[in-house]
């Protein structure tokens, strides 16, 4: 199961489809579908679409399409640049990889409280669902990580999760401190951070002092991955529930039940967009 | 990280900063004094600008962290700064640019005997509170001498809070300091004639920044007080 969101607006996405700039394709593999994309497709999916079936189709593209652009921004070079990604070193964007997308989800964040509305969203829902594949959290926006509304014990990251703002306009995430902002798994997580501002990023703890007092993964002594500010942890340590992979009616319930929740909580403008896609 | 811009507290971009020049600097000389950085934090380093608000790194790798076209400022954007100091720079009193890697950290009595006998360690910060009496002082000293031998440490038994005859050994100096911000207690257990710190000739013992309780109020026996003030002298001569 898959939960993808929008990275464009509907009516440009819309607009491409209908001038035949995009054309997608999928079909099942196993208990899943594989998704192929065209070149040049804007993928998106948008959470009022009256068509749920049109939305989770458009969905699945969007997963491609974002797959291999996570993908590709853990290797360096990668920038994010007017709606599109990048190399550094040329004007091209990236193309779609044409292969079978790993297990994804995108989520757009435009507004202050949405990150931190979203966390507990991200953390029981999204970030189970994508074990050995990636996550995309994209901030249009300023946020800010408050203590009292980010999940206990932080967002437990066990996969490849990215942070990513804009390279023109650094939205800036502010993590008031938070010891428990993020927890990056020693030997599975990655954490990622691209064009954006960090503020308010808190020690590390006692056990690494005095090195602890630099902001920049001092935290992180004898792990193997992590990154500023942000602590990691080891095998043993994760009790999140898990979305169920058993079988596909399993996965299209559950995605369904999250649906209704997303709905319920997250209903507004300016909240995150979160559509799933089946996988 | 990529194009990341990390607000810091200022006294951890002054400290930064400071440790860069060093490390970018023509004179071989100087630049090997920040050596430790690369030995300790950093693999690599390559500083692309830096003025009075801003340190751009082009590439830096280490402790599982590799920042590319990233920076540290001091400048607070959008969101408050909540924390407007670091203590970086108060690590040890009248030495503002001390290395990390000299400093060692302490978290309790035994670690703290330990460390006042290690030869390698001269700067040590106390982390919390502590009581520095005859059974952690033998304790460290029970530890080092079944190290020393090849033996473990289970089995063994805790000796008392207060024992005559104990002697902690040093023989070199050390700079004893509270971790800067808080109030920190070093308690002596008013173990009377049990802790002694038997210094070698020449060297010093330093204490900075903390608050001394529990001092046994007895004399050296050799030394002449009148009696009104023994309850006033203490046994850290």
């Amino acid at each position: 199961m898959t939960f993808v969101a929008s990275l464009n607006t509907f009516d440009a996405a819309e607009a491409a489809m209908k001038a035949g700039r995009a054309t997608c394709s999928s079909h099942h593999v196993g208990l899943g579908l594989r998704v192929q994309v065209g070149p040049g497709f804007v993928g998106y999916s948008k959470w009022e679409s009256p068509d749920l079936r049109v939305a989770a189709q458009l969905a699945m593209v969007t997963c491609g399409k974002y797959e291999a652009s996570a993908q590709a921004l853990l290797s360096s070079g990668m920038t994010w640049q007017n709606g599109t990604w990048s190399h550094l070193n040329s004007n091209a964007s990236l193309g779609v990889v044409q292969h079978d997308p790993l297990p994804c989800a995108v989520v757009r964040v435009d507004s202050a409280a949405a990150l931190s509305d979203a966390a507990t969203v991200l953390q029981t829902a999204i970030l189970p669902s994508v074990e050995g594949g990636y996550v995309v959290i994209r901030l249009a926006a300023n946020v800010s990580t408050p203590v009292e509304s980010w999940p206990h014990q932080g967002v437990l990251v066990h996969q490849n999760v990215t942070f990513i703002g804009d390279v023109n306009q650094k939205p800036e995430i502010d993590v008031h401190l938070n010891i428990d902002f993020v927890h990056i798994h020693q030997t599975t997580g990655t954490l990622t951070l691209a064009d954006l501002i960090m503020n308010n990023m808190p020690h590390g703890p006692d056990s690494v002092y005095p090195m602890s007092m630099l902001v920049g993964a001092v935290w992180c002594v004898n792990f193997n991955r992590c990154v500023v500010g942000m602590h990691s942890f080891p095998d043993g340590l994760l009790a999140i529930p898990r979305a169920s992979h058993t079988s596909f009616a399993a996965n299209y319930m559950s995605q369904h039940i999250w649906l209704l929740l997303l709905r319920v909580f997250l209903p507004d403008a300016g909240r995150p967009q979160i559509a799933p896609c089946l996988l | 990280m990529t194009g990341v811009r990390l607000i810091v507290p200022q006294d951890l971009f002054i400290y930064l900063s400071y440790w860069a020049g060093i490390q970018t600097s023509p004179i071989p000389v100087v630049q090997a004094q920040a050596d430790w950085l690369k030995d300790n934090i950093y693999f690599a380093q390559q500083v692309a600008e830096a003025d009075d608000n801003k340190l751009v790194f082009v590439r830096r790798d280490g402790q599982g962290t590799l920042w590319i076209n990233s920076s540290l400022s001091n400048q607070p954007y959008h969101a408050k700064r909540l924390m407007s100091e670091t203590g970086v720079m108060a690590l040890v009193p009248g030495v503002d640019f001390m290395p990390f890697v000299n400093v060692t950290s302490i978290y309790n009595a035994s670690h703290l005997a330990k460390n006042m006998m290690n030869p390698k360690t001269q700067h040590l910060v106390l982390m919390y509170s502590m009581q520095l009496n005859s059974s952690a002082i033998q304790n460290a000293l029970n530890r080092a001498a079944n190290l020393t031998q090849g033996n473990t440490t289970e089995g063994m038994t805790t000796p008392p809070r207060c024992m005559p005859g104990v002697t902690l050994p040093m023989n070199k100096g050390v700079v004893l300091v509270g971790r800067a911000g808080r109030t920190i207690i070093l308690d002596f257990g008013m173990c009377s004639s049990s802790v002694n710190i038997s210094l070698d000739r020449g060297t010093r013992l330093t204490m900075q920044r903390m608050v001394l309780t529990g001092l046994p109020p007895t004399t050296p026996d050799k030394v002449v007080v009148a009696p009104v003030l023994r309850n006033f002298t203490i046994r850290l001569w």
